[in-house]
């Protein structure tokens, strides 16, 4: 069963130098348990899709459907809703909120769902336990490490079940031994609790251990391929 | 959670949420001492007026309050005066017969205020005795005149002179007499100093052929806050229409005027002052959101509702604001209570000229909390206008722009 399909989408920015198809007629679907990198060119679009799929931005033409319901017909409100509901965010940097400790930014939004203090203990520890930092949690974002951060941001998106988490970049920030690492745990939750990763990567390495490579060229996408 | 993040949030830029703080603290702190000594001061003026000549109530008949005229006088009741004096809160309720006369010397005529006492009960009033500065008060059933110090400058009169005094009698005749000055006083208000003579009331009922006669009944309080309802009470027991009751308000209006107008200024002051607070606080709040545009569409993309990211930054503010008026009252609250119970003492010139009017050289502060309390409403008011355009930025906010930010 489709978990994301997106349905023709186009999303046109209107510049005085005329208009950006910043993405241009995109139609993918995405399994769950799928594990794929979006990559392409400066410019190409990976972002703009990413933000549309997320439901951050909204296309100009198209439909994007999540679990078959088209999100597209929400209001601003009922979208904030569904994305925390639904959707696990992994930004390229400045993921967390710096005055709360590693713990509190992942319980942050289980609060928002206002589930209850114990359920949202246990999960805490256990996600921080999944990538690596159950002995971090007391710690501010301050001071981790740009990769420990990242997997906290990992964390925190894990946190909620969602039906798919998005990550615009994730490893651009990290040297690459802290790539390699945020990938490993990517990965391994990916096999191990079939969470579903859609993300953009410039890092042929992480493009390496994608397991569907969507490649976008202006906006379009030019090859889909599945290993 | 929102309060959390609101309290760690503010602790982020120590400096500038301190000097906020304290913005809000040293406005707050001014501005309510300010109030306290104002209000104090005003206070003690009045009090001191009222106390020296007008009362807090007058009785006249409603002939009289219309055209002072000897015609309208009321005879004196001594029931009256004593329900009067019995009532909760009343000081003492003294009888008045006042009169336009001229006073002639062989050097000089002049038109003076005429007024008839009971040197007894006048003492717990306008206290003429305490005033003498030359000469004495009266003695038990001893009659005469005592007169301010410039008219008696004017005139020329010293105690032990007589003067002529002529004027309206009652029932259209005429009247005329020859007073021994028994002493002479310094009056506070400088205008009544001019013009002011003091008789006592069989004297003056003499004179004017009025017996028994009053002007008014002045009255006392305990407690200038109980003023109008002690004036509804006096009311009902003249129901019959022939009598007015009045407050010093009703019946001075120009002494209220005066010191509205002078409170406006200082109004006018105080609204500089919290201007410029809401200037640095609104500058504050600025900075804040846009310090954090990142984090925050972080938060709306995870999926933070924006009326829950605005109440965080609402919630900053009344911090802040709540910190500096707390900071602000325990500061304050001995203080002005300080200066309440040891007001500040002016000696000097500054002391000469309050002594010259009659006033105790101080200027105490009065603690009031309802005063008190508008200023932290304003301050708070302040804070809600200036929360409202980063409210509004946040709702606009577009989570793609923030998070490219
Ligand atoms: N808010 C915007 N207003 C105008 N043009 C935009 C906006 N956002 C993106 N674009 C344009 O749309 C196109 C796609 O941008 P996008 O950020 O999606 O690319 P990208 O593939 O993520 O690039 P990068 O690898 O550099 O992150 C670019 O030409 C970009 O200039
Ligand atoms: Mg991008």
């Amino acid at each position: 069963m489709n978990v994301l399909e997106t349905r023709s989408i186009t999303r046109i920015y209107k510049e005085a130098a005329g208009e950006i198809r910043a993405v241009d007629g995109i139609s993918l679907t995405f399994q769950k348990g799928e594990f794929a990198a979006i990559v392409g060119p400066s410019g190409s679009g990976k972002t703009t899709l990413l933000n549309l799929m997320g439901g951050l931005d909204r296309p100009d033409t198209g439909s994007i459907l999540v679990d078959a319901v088209d999100i597209c017909g929400l209001n601003a409100r009922q979208l904030v809703d569904f994305r925390l509901y639904n959707i696990g965010f992994v930004f390229q940097a400045y993921n967390l909120i710096p005055v709360l400790t590693a713990e509190e930014n992942v319980e942050f939004i289980m609060q928002l769902q206002k589930r209850p203090r114990a359920e949202r203990r246990q999960r805490t520890h256990e996600v921080l336990a999944a990538v690596g930092l159950a002995d971090r949690m007391k710690s501010r974002p301050a001071k981790l490490s740009g990769g420990q951060q990242q997997r906290v941001a990992v964390a925190r998106a894990l946190a909620s079940k969602p039906k798919f988490v998005l990550a615009d970049e994730p490893t651009a920030n990290l040297d690459s031994k802290s790539a390699e690492n945020l990938l490993e745990i990517m990965e391994k939750l990916n096999r191990e609790e079939s969470i579903t990763f859609i993300f953009s990567t410039h890092d042929p390495r992480v493009v390496a251990r994608a397991r569907r490579v969507i490649t976008l060229v202006d906006g379009k996408v030019i090859r889909d391929e599945t290993a | 959670m929102i309060l959390i993040l609101a309290w760690r949030n503010i602790w982020r830029n120590r400096r500038r949420t301190l000097i906020t703080i304290a913005s809000v603290f040293f406005a707050l702190l001014f501005a309510l001492l300010m109030r306290a000594l104002q209000v104090g001061t005003y206070d003690h003026m009045l009090r001191s007026m009222l106390d020296a000549y007008t009362g807090y109530i007058q009785v006249y008949s409603t002939d009289y309050y219309y055209d002072r005229s000897i015609d309208h006088l009321f005879e004196q009741d001594e029931a009256v005066m004593a329900g009067i004096s019995e009532i909760p809160g009343v000081k003492a309720a003294i009888p008045r017969l006042e009169t336009f006369a001229l006073a002639i010397t062989a050097r000089q005529t002049k038109g003076v205020m005429l007024l008839g006492i009971d040197p007894e009960r006048e003492k717990l009033l306008s206290n003429p005795a305490g005033r003498i500065t030359q000469g004495r008060y009266y003695r038990a059933g001893e009659g005469g005149l005592l007169l301010a110090g410039r008219l008696a400058a004017y005139l020329g009169v010293e105690p032990g002179d007589t003067l002529t005094l002529m004027g309206m009698g009652c029932q259209g005749a005429s009247a005329a007499g020859l007073f021994v000055v028994r002493g002479i006083l310094k009056l506070p208000n400088p205008d009544l100093d001019r013009r002011l003579i003091y008789i006592d009331l069989p004297s003056v009922r003499e004179y004017t052929g009025c017996s028994n006669m009053l002007s008014s009944i002045v009255i006392n309080l305990d407690d200038v806050n109980q003023t109008a309802a002690i004036r509804d009470r006096i009311s009902h027991m003249f129901s019959d229409k022939t009598f007015r009751v009045l407050t010093y308000e009703e019946n001075s209006p120009e002494l209220i005027q005066q010191i509205d107008s002078d409170k406006a200024s200082g109004y006018i002051f105080l609204g500089l002052l919290y201007l410029i607070v809401g200037f640095g606080v609104f500058g504050t709040v600025l900075m804040m959101i846009s310090e954090r545009r990142k984090e925050t569409g972080v938060m709306a993309a995870i999926g933070m509702q924006r009326l829950k990211l605005a109440l965080v930054v609402v919630t900053e503010m009344l911090w802040m604001g709540l910190l500096g008026i707390a900071s602000s009252y325990v500061v304050s609250i001995p203080l002005v209570w300080y200066l309440q119970e040891f007001p500040i003492r002016f000696t000097g010139e500054m002391g000469e000229i309050y002594l010259n009017y009659g006033l105790e050289p101080i200027m105490p502060a009065r603690l009031d909390l309802m005063v008190n309390l508008w200023q932290a409403l304003i301050v708070l008011l302040i804070i809600f206008i200036s929360v409202i355009y980063p409210v509004i930025s946040i709702f606009k906010m577009k989570e793609t722009e923030a998070l490219r930010s």
